[in-house]
């Protein structure tokens, strides 16, 4: 195309080839960004068309592609994020990970709407963006060193004004679950740390000093002062988030039996009336933190004052990990759960899927299926140290910490016993912090999710708890598939503009796509139905991606304990999922046959005939 | 007819309230219920409902349980519950 | 001339963005004239000019680069040797350097308006 003037965008794509340490800049193509919008949308189309199939997620063939979206680093409000796209080692198929706070907003400064990072680098190395210039610089003496002491250096070597992107000594060792911290914040879920640990890439600074311009000014103005608005008055965004962070929904999930505790054994926690929000936000959260742009500043500093615990600290607790640390090893300890999550981001693990871990590492000692020798020490629930030794073990590959490190799926595999049936995973990604035994349309987001169980490609539970439609029972089947369909693409489209999921709880559709169009100008995204499209083919197209890489209908399931056992106590008592109906209803929805293949038709209809189930 | 109920607060009602739980009896009739609700509690349920909060009547949301059986019965729980978001 | 309350920031960045927009119409914080500085995780803490009536920025230059003219100070660009003896006597921290010329800059006060101080979510300014 001639003369083409990017708004929003950057207009470039860095390519970077670690094992020859070369790298190339080309224009970003104009078709992919009208069918594709960026971030998890650019994954999907750059990964589907260039990664081998059945690679080894660990070898120098696995690429990275990250890639912010039109919205990223705007005025837009919660504009700070970065989608990470890969094939990931925890589950052998497609990842999407996201990264909130400054380092998308800095890329795009600095004038590239993505990296792509293929092959492997002959030693550690640091890769150096500073608007036009790159170079490749030796990392050996970060690595091996813990994340925020990394940062810190870098910090000291590139100055105040970079952003960075920096493994820790779990990615370096390619543990499984690894992580990517970024600030305070990380791509925390899959393995990305794995899949660059394997790539002997420590770390990426960022510097960006150009501008981002505006297609229809006043548009955008007006827009975005709206949302800015909208986000204040609503009553998530604008109220319980800003003031509690994500453990908003906190005492509530346990009172309506969605929060599993003791790897999903019972809907019962005794505990909650030390361990809340209400005492977080007394006792724990010294101020609150916001990412690029935003005006719900979620983001808390937490601190211990007193106790085994005085003196630790963490950006965060996140309810993820308040759960993962907590009712998932029956703890209550927030001072052990604060200190257990900075862990998480020093050695650069998942907290989410350590925790889960951790949870059934207990379940199977007191089960007898691992004995107190193989682990060292005995590991009851509730028992606090053995999390944080369990986190440092899995972190350093020591003893049993070596097999939990690879992932639930793989432990219990190697374990048998019948672990399998408790290992709370769907295609290899440990469960978060939603029993489907309290709200099914949970069950159903985890079966199908993209990235295997995952809240953030469905989160149904506002919708079926509370009810506002009045035609949701969260113990019932019908209307799921919808509303999980619906949730997917729409998320979709946020994670490819790409901007911060929690929009989705005070703004509607149609703002957030207005915002994209007076920002962009792209024409031929005329309607919001037009950007919803966007999300329906990144979604099919995910699902093509991993069905080349082995998976099935067989894989949207759930484990047999959310099939088979129902809770024994409180308010979720007696219940299991029905997945089968919801799933036959869903795969109807997206216009996929039986075994779960999007249909010719579908693929037809989204522009992606070409691609062959 | 005076019916006693439980009354359960979270987060952001809760922060309101002051408190957790409260026992009290009020009118079986809802909209009665509730102005009663509103003279004993700091929340203003009234101005909020559908706006910022939400009741669950035994965990269900309460225009439906309403219109199931009409009134408020003996032991119901009413949660006082803001909208949700994920996280 | 808004003052910060560097306790209430939470590190968003909306006043660079929004004074970037302002003034030259694209979104690049790196031109603002108020700047974010982050001490991670306890504080965020916001430099910007008070336009103090006894400016000490005034008496350090050598150059007389600095002059009040429109109701504000400013920094006359072609004086300025980026010599920043004016960022060290401002008693406030109150002089944002540029990261992209190297030299200091001081907020025009947007003509009275102040978009700093109505974008601000977590209502860190005031005008005194």
């Amino acid at each position: 195309m001639d003369n083409e003037k990017y708004f929003g965008y950057a207009g470039k794509i860095l390519t970077v080839d670690l094992g020859s340490s070369d790298y190339v800049v080309e224009n970003t193509p104009f078709d992919l960004i009208i069918n594709f919008m960026g971030g998890k949308g650019f994954g999907a189309k750059i990964l589907y068309d260039g990664l081998k199939p059945g690679c080894d997620p660990l070898s120098q063939d696995n690429i990275m592609v990250m890639a912010t979206g039109p919205l990223t680093g705007t005025l837009m409000p919660a504009s700070g994020h970065i989608a990470l796209s890969t094939k990931s080692p925890l589950t052998g198929i497609w990842l999407d990970s996201h990264c909130a706070g400054f380092f998308g907003p800095e890329l795009k400064m600095a004038g590239y709407d993505a990296i792509i990072i293929k092959g492997k680098a002959k030693k550690p190395t640091v890769l150096v963006v500073k608007d036009d210039k790159i170079s490749f610089e030796d990392g050996k003496d970060l690595w091996g060193k813990l994340i925020f002491e990394s940062q810190e250096l870098l910090r000291q070597k590139y100055g105040e004004n970079c952003q960075f992107m920096c493994i820790g000594p779990a990615g370096e060792r390619k543990a499984r679950f690894a992580n990517i911290v970024s600030g305070g914040r990380g791509f925390g879920r899959g393995g990305s740390g794995a899949v660059m640990g394997s790539k002997n890439l420590k770390a990426i600074v960022v510097k960006g000093t150009k501008a981002i311009r505006i297609h229809d000014f006043d548009g955008f103005m007006r827009m975005c002062k709206e949302a800015y608005n909208e986000l204040s008055v609503s009553p998530d965004t604008g109220g319980g988030r800003p003031k509690y962070g994500t453990n908003s929904i906190y005492s509530f999930m346990i009172e309506a039996g969605a929060h599993p505790i003791k790897n999903f054994q019972t809907g019962v926690f005794e505990a909650v009336k030390e361990c809340n929000e209400d005492v977080l936000d007394k006792k724990y959260y010294k101020r609150h933190i916001a990412c690029f742009s935003c005006p719900i500043n979620c983001s808390k500093a937490s601190r211990v004052d007193d106790g085994k615990y005085k003196g630790k600290f963490t950006e965060g607790p996140e309810y993820e990990n308040m759960w993962s640390l907590g009712a998932q090893c029956g703890n209550s300890n927030i001072g052990s759960i604060i200190y257990g999550e900075h862990l998480c981001d020093e050695y650069g693990l998942d907290a989410i899927s350590a925790g889960n871990v951790i949870g059934f590492t207990m379940e199977c000692f007191e089960k007898g299926i691992i004995s107190e020798k193989q682990i060292g020490f005995r590991a009851n629930f509730g028992n606090d140290d053995a999390i944080i030794k369990f986190i440092e073990m899995m972190a350093k590959g020591e003893g049993i910490g070596e097999l939990m490190s690879q992932g639930v799926r793989r432990m219990s595999k190697e374990l048998g016993k019948g672990s399998e049936k408790f290992a709370m995973h769907v295609k290899g990604m440990e469960m978060p912090a939603y029993d489907p035994r309290g709200a099914f349309g949970m069950g159903l987001a985890y079966a199908t999710s993209d990235r295997g169980a995952c809240h953030l490609r469905a989160w149904t539970l506002g919708d079926e708890v509370l009810d506002v439609q009045e035609r949701m029972d969260p113990f019932a089947t019908e209307f799921k598939a919808e509303l999980v369909k619906n949730q997917q693409d729409f998320f979709a489209v946020i994670q490819s503009a790409v901007v911060c999921l929690f929009l989705n709880f005070g703004l509607t559709q149609r703002q957030i796509t207005r915002c994209i169009q007076t920002l962009t100008g792209i024409k031929e995204w005329k309607t919001t139905e037009d950007i919803l499209k966007i999300g329906e083919r990144i979604y099919n197209l995910t699902r093509l991606f991993s069905m080349r890489e082995g998976i099935s209908r067989k894989d949207d399931t759930l484990p047999e304990r959310l099939l088979k056992e129902a809770v024994k106590e409180g308010p979720t008592k007696g219940v299991v999922v029905d997945l089968d109906t919801m799933l036959e209803e869903y795969y109807l929805v997206r216009h996929w046959d039986e075994e779960g293949r999007p249909t010719k038709e579908k693929l037809a209809q989204l522009g992606l005939d070409k691609y062959r189930v | 007819m005076k019916v006693k109920i439980k009354a359960k607060f979270f987060a952001l009602p809760r922060d309101y309230q002051g408190e957790r739980e409260m026992e009290m009896e009020v009118s079986e009739d809802f909209q009665q219920a509730l102005e009663e609700i509103d003279s004993r509690t700091k929340i203003g349920i009234r101005d909020k409902l559908d706006k910022r909060f939400l009741i669950l009547i035994n965990g269900r949301n309460y225009r439906k349980v309403l219109e199931d059986k009409g009134k408020l019965e003996e032991g119901d729980n009413l949660a006082f519950v803001p909208f949700l978001g994920g996280g | 001339m808004p003052i910060a309350d560097h306790k209430k920031c939470t590190g968003c960045h909306i006043c660079e963005i929004i004074c970037s927009v302002h003034h030259r119409k694209v979104m690049n914080p790196k031109l603002a004239m108020v700047k974010v500085n982050s001490n991670w995780p306890w504080e965020d803490k916001v430099t910007i000019c008070r336009q103090c009536k006894k400016p000490k920025c005034v008496e350090a230059c050598e150059y007389d680069a600095i002059e009040r003219a429109d109701g504000y100070l400013r920094i006359n660009q072609d004086k300025c040797t980026a010599c920043l003896e004016c960022v060290k006597a401002c008693p406030f921290d109150g002089v944002v350097v540029s990261e992209i010329t190297g030299k200091p800059i001081l907020c025009d006060i947007c003509n009275g308006e102040y978009l700093c101080v109505s974008w601000c979510p977590a209502k860190v300014f005031s005008k005194a």
